[in-house]
């Protein structure tokens, strides 16, 4: 589909602006630029969100979709959250933006093949749905699906977890885990399609409802409690976006779960020798305040000593991996020799630490990655926090 | 009640003989009174009146003439008098077939409050005529050398061990750059000279109770272990052995356990900081090393009572707290300091006697930034502008200009806000080559890129006119913070402490009523009222002391203080009716009630605005004024006609303070509106008792309309929440009527503006059609 016009063009984004919850505080933007400092890309982008709105405001919302600035943003969310007028910028003006992008049929290549294979098949990585359980397979111990029965624990490892060949190690971690507690819990298994927060920020809306009806139709098949999730996106909206589609479970990350089963975790911990250094994902820590737990589960391993980067928190640097910026690799390069997961690693690794420890299941495959660029690779590992908790109980 | 002698004067003019006048005497004769009298231009021979009143004993006139709000003092008697506005709201508002009846039924409701009204009769009060001041910042030293050169006893509390407040620990003021020294200097020498101010510093209020005329004020006084006869020698510094963070450096060095607060600590000698003296631990080094015997390390803290008459709250204000601003890297790095440490760094008396050096290493400063709005206009911290930080940076920025010439100086900021005058000193400031970057800052790290920027903090800011992402590595951060208020302070009202507005200041409503703290008597000034700078402060601290002192005079004369000022009538409580159940209590707004234990009001006249709030709350309608009454308004409600079937009745409160004058507005203008509403002006909305629309409705009134002020965040009630109150209190009334199978559209409140007279026809005739619509009340005729 072609929008006619400009015009037609803003009348889109506005509707779309009016739908998200303070869509309209746009209008308060006071230009101080906050945002534009805050973002990963606001060095190399000719659209910072400042200047975003400022398009807006001046109806040449087209100069910025064909900048591709839309398409540079990692909802790392750093920008919102220091946004002295609360705008909805991770949220809104830049999904909104996308969205146009997506109507006028010219996204990244990449990130319009993830986001059709999504729409097909369910996961980004045009794999089959029924292969989505196959991991279950590779523990020793039986693993159930809600379909089966209730359960405590509704465990979703999301796409990543359940397809790509690393982050299913942290999925089985967790389930090993899981089982060590003793946890009554179950998985979607091949119900479960992708929870969709990346298709939301990615201006994809419809197809993202499209992804929550389904899921929370697999999830009625049988009362369960509470979700875990290892994935920080996915932890995000389900705990935030679904609610608006009438989901009202409690939702944890898996963090969280950790820390609340610490107690009983001490008594199976064994010593581990490590300096550990840890990542605030963005979904986990800036976006919904969760810093203390990863932390307190971390130093509760003897043996282990953490120290902290440079930026952490609130101030977390970007993994660079979200918003569909994990599939836009190649994009991403034209406007920027150093990405900020290359960055990100340079800073734990001037920690002294041997192990960087991340909560978002996009942090391995992009640090990964990042050692290689930056020829980290053996002087620094990385894993998810169940996988360092893991080797501590093992 | 016996009977009493009402004259009535119907005047003539302006159009009133448009009307049935013969009809009307008739109308008003065939009421007990005891005269009627018709003047053709009564307001200038109102003498006839004043004579009636003297040879015919009269207890209350009638003058039926123009609205009450015009000629008040020709129409001013020594006897209470009610005006019926035959002018504006009769005559002049409507077609000549429509008025006879409206004029005969407004003849009559006046007539009938006449007959009960009552004067009202100041009593004078006892009052303590002592100002009490709390916080001796600017503010408060002002109010008090203003209040005491005007005759006023003065106390001045401050809980610190010297006067000054913060700007005794500035090192300049803007815009002419001179030193505070100077200025307080004075303040201190007017304060010593005058007999009739008592200063308390290291002292804090620790509660206030009372009402105007006659608080009661508990002071803690704390101990600085150290006696009058001090003559600060500083032997005693040289013997302690321990130290202190230096607070009033704003932790910028330290000074010994035993140190002299400054160069205005007052009275001037030493104190102890008892957190960090090792007395307890049986140190004694300062006591021996002192030649005068004046140190006593087991002084206690005395508590003191003293009355006051009215107070003023000036406490000031604090530096909002950086750390919160977990993006600019404050306590991270020591270099990042805030606005207020920067005034002690450059002051003489200062950590580093005035040289402007990195906190970190003590080097020198080449290149600078001052970060704006670090925490202000941000949703996230402070919503608001603290009115003084560009200023203060700009100001700060010459002295870091004065001590390295060659220095690099930047100034980000979202908005350089310089108003007024201050223009001049925005130019001055600039011809000095500062780099102004418009943007707020994003990030303060110090992790390098290049080796520019090695050493060096790096901020990272959106330079939004470039319209590109900048980094510059800087030697020094001062984040220009902003202003909290100190909003606390104990009151020991009913209703708790002193209303805060949204922001913690303590302003109700700062347009029409500054100073104003919505509990009368209790006055603020300064930054606790809003973010202001020193010459805003010293302004604000007179016209504070203007409004304590008219509070004085109107209280000792027994008058209410704004905006019913010089108004004498006050509630009166029939306390054997009262079922304790606490809605007036509640509802003051000005917490003009206590309670007992049982939770009978009792009423604190002197804190009382007079708005009838309680009066309209009461269910057992036991309040009454001498000149407001249940009773009145509810005789006045008999009085109205009560057309049978086709003609709709409709009765209106409209507030005396906006509503009213507009009604009175539209008539100017000869605006014509429905002939079928009869209008009763109250106090306040507040006030209207919903009695009074049960006892209309079961006359047969058809539609009950209350016109107020607007209500909600933006209030323009004079009496802060009577239209939310009414609103309130009619939701109650339309279940109620629901319940009795009557409409509740018949009873519709409106907010009105006073330029709204416009809408007034429309409002009302559409009200009267809506009625029609619903049909005649079913309980006509009963």
């Amino acid at each position: 589909m072609e929008l006619e016009s400009e015009s037609e063009m803003l009348e889109t984004y506005m509707e779309r602006l009016s739908e998200i919850q303070d869509g309209e505080k746009y209008k308060q933007c006071l230009q101080c630029g906050t945002c534009g400092g805050s973002c990963p890309y606001g060095i190399v982008t000719k659209f910072t969100p400042r200047k975003m709105i400022l398009a807006v405001r001046a109806n040449i919302i087209d100069e910025l979709l064909e900048s591709g600035a839309q398409w540079l943003c990692t909802s790392c969310y750093s920008c919102s959250f220091r946004c002295p007028s609360q705008i909805p910028l991770t949220d809104g003006i830049i999904p909104a933006a996308r969205e146009l992008s997506l109507l006028e049929g010219n996204p990244p290549e990449e990130l319009a093949r993830a986001l059709m294979n999504t729409a097909r098949y369910g996961n980004p990585f045009k794999e089959s749905p029924k292969k989505r359980d196959r991991w279950v397979k590779e523990v020793d111990f039986e693993i159930k699906t809600l379909a089966d029965g209730p359960a405590d624990v509704l465990f979703i490892p999301e796409c990543f977890g359940a397809y790509h060949r690393r982050c299913k190690e942290v999925t089985k971690a967790m389930a090993e885990i899981f089982n060590r507690l003793g946890t009554d819990f179950a998985i979607l298994g091949r119900d479960e399609k992708c929870i969709g927060d990346s298709n939301r920020l990615s201006g994809e809306f419809g197809l993202f409802e499209e992804l929550v009806e389904k899921n929370i139709k697999a999830m009625e098949k049988n009362p369960f409690s509470r979700i875990v999730t290892i994935d920080a996106h996915a932890f995000h909206s389900l705990r935030s976006e679904y609610p608006r589609f009438g989901f009202s479970k409690p939702v944890l990350h898996h963090s969280e779960f950790l820390a609340e089963n610490l107690e009983t975790l001490k008594e199976m911990f064994s010593e581990l020798e490590y300096i550990v250094t840890y990542h605030d994902s963005c979904y986990v820590g800036r976006r919904n305040g969760i810093y203390d737990a990863p932390r307190d589960v971390i130093r509760a391993i003897p043996g282990v000593e953490f120290v902290e980067m440079k930026r952490i928190k609130e101030n977390a640097l970007c993994c660079g991996g979200g918003g569909g910026g994990v599939w836009l690799d190649s994009f991403i390069k034209e406007f920027m020799k150093e990405r900020p997961a290359e960055e990100r690693v340079r800073e734990a690794a001037n920690t002294g630490a041997d192990i960087l420890v991340t909560s978002c299941i996009l942090d391995i495959p992009m640090f990964e990655d990042a050692l290689k660029m930056t020829g980290l690779e053996g002087q620094i590992v990385v894993k998810d926090i169940c996988e360092l908790v893991l080797e501590a109980i093992r | 009640m016996s009977e009493r002698k009402v004259g009535v004067y119907i005047c003539t003019g302006c159009g009133i003989d448009l009307l049935d006048i013969e009809k009307l005497v008739e109308i008003a004769t065939d009421y007990p009174v005891s005269l009627c009298r018709t003047d053709s231009f009564l307001c200038e021979n109102a003498n006839i009146v004043k004579e009636d009143i003297k040879k015919e004993n009269l207890d209350a006139a009638v003058i039926a003439a123009c609205s009450p709000r015009v000629k008040t003092g020709e129409f001013s008697f020594d006897v209470p008098v009610e005006r019926v506005n035959l002018r504006e709201q009769v005559v002049w508002s409507h077609p000549a077939g429509e008025m006879q009846s409206l004029a005969e039924d407004y003849l009559k409701m006046g007539i009938s409050k006449a007959q009960k009204l009552e004067r009202e009769e100041g009593e004078v009060n006892k009052i303590d005529r002592t100002i009490l001041i709390v916080g001796g910042g600017i503010t408060g030293i002002t109010a008090a050398v203003e209040a005491a050169e005007a005759g006023y006893e003065v106390i001045l509390v401050e809980k610190e061990p010297y006067l000054g407040g913060r700007v005794a620990r500035m090192n300049k003021y803007f815009p002419k750059q001179c030193p505070p020294a100077c200025g307080l200097e004075i303040n201190y020498r007017r304060i010593k000279n005058s007999d009739r101010i008592k200063v308390y510093t290291s002292a804090e209020v620790e509660k206030v109770s009372g009402a105007p005329g006659d608080f009661d004020v508990t002071v803690r006084l704390n101990p600085t272990f150290v006696l009058d006869r001090c003559t600060a020698c500083g032997d005693c510094v040289d013997a302690c052995p321990h130290e202190r963070p230096d607070g009033f450096n704003y932790g910028l060095g330290k000074t010994k356990a035993i140190y002299l607060p400054g160069a205005s600590s007052f009275p001037f000698r030493y104190t102890v900081d008892a957190e960090y003296c090792k007395k307890d631990e049986g140190c004694a080094a300062c006591v021996e090393a002192c030649r005068y015997a004046a140190i006593d390390l087991g002084m206690g803290a005395k508590v003191v009572n003293m009355k006051a008459g009215s107070v003023i709250v000036a406490t000031g204000w604090k530096p909002y707290d950086a750390s919160k601003i977990k993006n600019l890297g404050f306590e991270r790095y020591p270099d990042v300091i805030t606005n207020v440490m920067m005034e002690r760094l450059a002051s003489p008396d200062g950590p580093t006697g005035g040289r402007i050096v990195r906190p970190s290493d003590g080097k020198e400063v080449r290149k600078i930034a001052f970060v704006q709005c670090a925490g202000s206009r941000d949703e996230n911290h402070l919503p608001y502008c603290s009115a003084v930080c560009c200023l203060a940076s700009l100001k700060q920025a010459s002295y870091v200009k004065e001590q390295y010439p060659d220095a690099e100086i930047y100034i980000f900021y979202i908005d350089v806000r310089t108003p007024a005058k201050y223009e001049e000193f925005y130019r001055k400031a600039l011809s000095q080559g500062f780099n102004l970057i418009r943007g707020k800052v994003a990030e303060i790290t110090d992790i390098a890129k290049s080796t520019e920027e090695e050493e060096k903090l790096i901020v990272r800011v959106e330079d939004t006119l470039l319209g590109k992402v900048r980094r510059i590595p800087v030697d020094m951060v001062v984040l220009a913070v902003g202003m909290v208020p100190n909003n606390e302070f104990n009151l020991d009202y009913r209703q708790g402490g002193i209303p805060q507005d949204k922001f913690g200041f303590f302003s109700s409503n700062f347009i029409c009523f500054p100073y104003e703290t919505q509990r009368t008597g209790i006055y603020s000034a300064g930054c606790v009222r809003q973010p202001m700078d020193v010459a805003s402060s010293v302004e604000d601290a007179s016209g504070a002391v203007l409004k304590s002192i008219q509070c004085l005079n109107l209280t000792e004369q027994g008058m209410a203080v704004h905006p019913r000022s010089g108004d004498f009538s006050y509630p009166d409580f029939f306390l054997q009716r009262c079922t304790q159940c606490k809605r007036c209590t509640e509802e003051c707004p000005f917490s003009a009630l206590e309670e007992d234990e049982k939770g009978t009001p009792i009423l604190n006249p002197t804190r009382c605005r007079r708005c009838g709030t309680c009066f309209g709350a009461c269910p057992e309608r036991i309040i009454s004024f001498k000149n407001y009454t249940i009773d009145m308004i509810s005789s006045m409600i008999r009085e109205i006609s009560v057309p049978e079937e086709e003609e709709m009745r409709v009765l209106a409160f409209f507030c005396e303070n906006d509503a009213y004058p507009a009604l009175d507005m539209a008539g100017l203008n000869h605006l014509e509106y429905s002939s079928s509403v009869r209008i009763i002006p109250v106090r306040c909305l507040g006030s209207v008792n919903v009695v009074w629309i049960a006892d209309a409705l079961s006359r047969g009134i058809d539609g009950i309309l209350l016109a107020g002020c607007k209500s909600g965040e933006d209030y323009q009630c004079h009496f802060i929440k009577g239209s939310e109150l009414a609103n309130r209190r009619m939701e109650n009334v339309r279940e109620t009527l629901d319940r009795l199978m009557l409409e509740p559209e018949r009873v519709k409140l409106i907010e009105l503006e006073i330029s709204d007279y416009k809408k007034i026809p429309e409002i009302l005739n559409d009200f009267v059609e809506e009625l029609e619509k619903i049909g005649p009340n079913p309980y006509k005729g009963f």
